[in-house]
């Protein structure tokens, strides 16, 4: 299967979806915030980012735009956003990319997910960043 | 533009012209009626002197000597009255220069010469004369009177009508049709459009009105806001328990074998913190829903703050080990109140400061008294609260962008706290003076009777019991 990057700053969450996506038969590494996550990146590229939005220290949105500022092959990995936040739809376009899970969702729905963007593989192209 | 003064300026502009009429009209009714008897009087001496004339030419004709007495006793009367007319000495003297000439005639009957002397004709000719003139010329000035308080009139009947027209227009311009914007403004705003602003315009008072209804929209926008992006805030807070209750479910599928039964305890375990998680926080809502709508009932007991304090703090010291916590009590603390909700917002600070600090850093606080008045402070070494913070962090529904991403809840703790804190009696204040760990203060007062703490509680003990029990 593949091997996934999750972030999220909750505890439980973030041991659910790691635990659920290993008995899928992916390979998670997890992270609590974007900077352990670009951390997570630097030691080796994953095939997929699935990431929150709202986090200490550095949130989801800007852990997407430095991954794409920095041109180290990170910008290429497509991503996942996974939040509560009303205007998900929106902030996905604003960020670039075309996956995103409107929290709560079922475990269906993550694994369709994850499956579409692992086929697709379209990488977020924040679109003020374009040039 | 002042109404008032528009209005006082306007009432006495109307009022002097309407004066300034009258007077005109009196003086010229006056004058007019005395032009008239001028007139008459003139008219009649002329008559008079006219009929001396005829008198005089009937007694040249009389025969008897009868009849010329009769007819020379007519003519002194006719004398005396044209006499009695007169106003002036001039006049007086015209006619009384008559009489020498008539005594002469009268007389001269007596010597059997009864003719009219012609000099007696053409004096009593230029007499009539005299007076006819004068009552023409008294005809033509009360001709010109007429005329002049008829123009006079007129002009200030068409003043006054300017008047009235100019002070309703300026009613319309200034007052009406601003009040009615206004009106208009505030309905629109009133049938649910936020942005609908009255227009500031009109007399001074009008526009004060306007500013005033303008500043209240506004606030009420700014809360509708705040309620609204409090409403987001809830809602996205609300999905994060849920998303991990709901994911958790995909545990059990159809198409694999249950997870082990120690990892189902876990999930379980879980799933049952979320779900304590998802009910605090629906607890913070109620709370302050219920707080905001003025439903705040306290059950007032007697009670040690500093007890309060220490259950607190260690509370927080068992659910973060990682932080040092360090409380210092002093002087009695004892004080009448809801205990369940000085808790409360000693859990909120306390809390707060551990949320916010990072791991290993000192939290202090400190319970202690000042006459009547009790205090804790908690103290942290976190980021600390900005100025521009520090000035909103007790309003409701309000969380400061830059804190959105570290702390759970929503928002409303410390909000609460000031509420519960404000119906005893207290206050709650931070400081945060170099921007580097904040310093929350709380203030209570000690709501005891008497300044003599060892000996209250026990003579307050049935009063608490008994609003315990009728609660």
């Amino acid at each position: 299967m593949a091997s996934i990057v999750l972030i999220d700053d909750d505890d439980d969450m973030r041991e659910t979806m790691a635990d659920l996506l290993s008995i899928e038969g992916h390979e998670v590494r997890t992270a609590c915030n974007g900077v352990e996550g670009l951390q997570a990146l630097d030691d080796r590229l994953p095939q997929l980012v699935l990431t929150d939005l709202e986090m200490p220290v550095l949130d989801g949105r800007a852990m997407v735009f430095r991954m794409f500022v920095e041109n180290l092959g990170r910008e290429n990995v497509p991503i996942i956003v996974a939040s509560g936040a009303p205007d998900l739809g929106e902030i996905a376009k604003a960020l670039g990319t075309p996956y995103y899970l409107a929290k709560p969702f079922p475990l269906e729905t993550l694994n369709a997910t994850i499956d579409r963007a692992l086929a697709e593989a379209i990488p977020a192209r924040p679109p003020g960043l374009l040039g | 533009m002042q109404l008032r003064r528009t209005l006082t300026v306007t009432t006495v502009g109307l009022g002097l012209i309407t004066l300034t009429a009258c007077v005109a009209l009196v003086l010229s009714t006056t004058l007019l009626r005395r032009t008239v008897d001028d007139l008459d009087r003139a008219h009649a001496i002329s008559r008079l002197a006219s009929s001396l004339a005829h008198q005089s030419i009937r007694f040249e004709l009389e025969t008897t000597p009868m009849g010329r007495s009769l007819s020379e006793a007519q003519g002194r009367v006719l004398l005396a009255r044209a006499i009695d007319l007169t106003r002036s000495p001039d006049e007086r003297q015209v006619l009384e220069n008559l009489a020498p000439q008539l005594e002469s005639h009268w007389h001269s009957a007596d010597n059997g010469d009864a003719r009219l002397p012609p000099s007696l004709v053409s004096a009593l000719i230029r007499v009539d004369d005299l007076f006819a003139a004068k009552a023409e010329a008294q005809s033509h000035r009360a001709h010109t009177i007429d005329m002049t308080a008829n123009v006079l009139g007129v002009g200030m009947a068409l003043l006054l009508a300017a008047g009235v027209l100019f002070f309703l227009w300026t009613l319309n311009q200034f007052v009406f049709g601003p009040i009615q914007r206004l009106a208009s403004s505030v309905d629109r705003f009133a049938a649910g459009d936020p942005t609908a602003r009255a227009p500031v315009s009109g007399a001074e008072e009008i526009r004060r009105i306007a500013l005033a209804q303008n500043t209240m929209a506004d606030a009420l926008a700014r809360t509708r806001e705040d309620q609204l992006r409090y409403v987001a805030t809830v809602v996205h807070d609300l999905r994060n328990p849920l998303a991990a209750v709901q994911l958790a479910v995909g545990y059990v599928t159809p198409k694999r074998p249950l997870p082990p039964e120690g990892r189902i305890r876990e999930i379980f375990a879980m799933i049952g913190r979320q779900l304590r998680r998802l009910n605090s926080l629906v607890g913070d809502v109620l709370n302050a829903v219920q707080i905001e709508a003025g439903e705040i009932v306290l059950r007032k007991t007697t009670c040690d703050l500093g007890e309060l304090a220490e259950a607190s703090v260690s509370l927080f010291r068992s659910m973060s080990p990682y932080h040092q916590l360090e409380l210092s009590r002093g002087g009695s603390t004892i004080l009448l109140a809801d205990a369940t909700r000085i808790e409360q917002v000693l859990n909120n600070l306390i809390g707060n400061a551990v949320k916010y600090s990072p791991q290993g850093s000192l939290v202090s606080v400190t319970v202690g008294a000042e006459d009547d008045q009790l205090f804790v402070t908690v103290s942290d070494q976190g980021p600390g609260v900005s100025p521009a913070l520090q000035s909103q962090i007790f309003r409701a529904f309000s969380r400061g962008p830059s804190q959105h991403e570290e702390v759970e809840g929503i928002g409303l703790g410390l909000y609460v706290s000031k509420r519960i804190l404000e119906a005893h009696g207290g206050s709650i204040e931070v400081s945060s003076p170099d921007g580097r760990g904040a310093t929350f203060q709380m203030t209570l007062p000690r709501g005891l009777p008497g300044t003599d703490a060892e000996r209250v509680p026990a003579a307050l003990h049935s009063a608490s019991s008994e609003q315990l029990s009728s609660a």
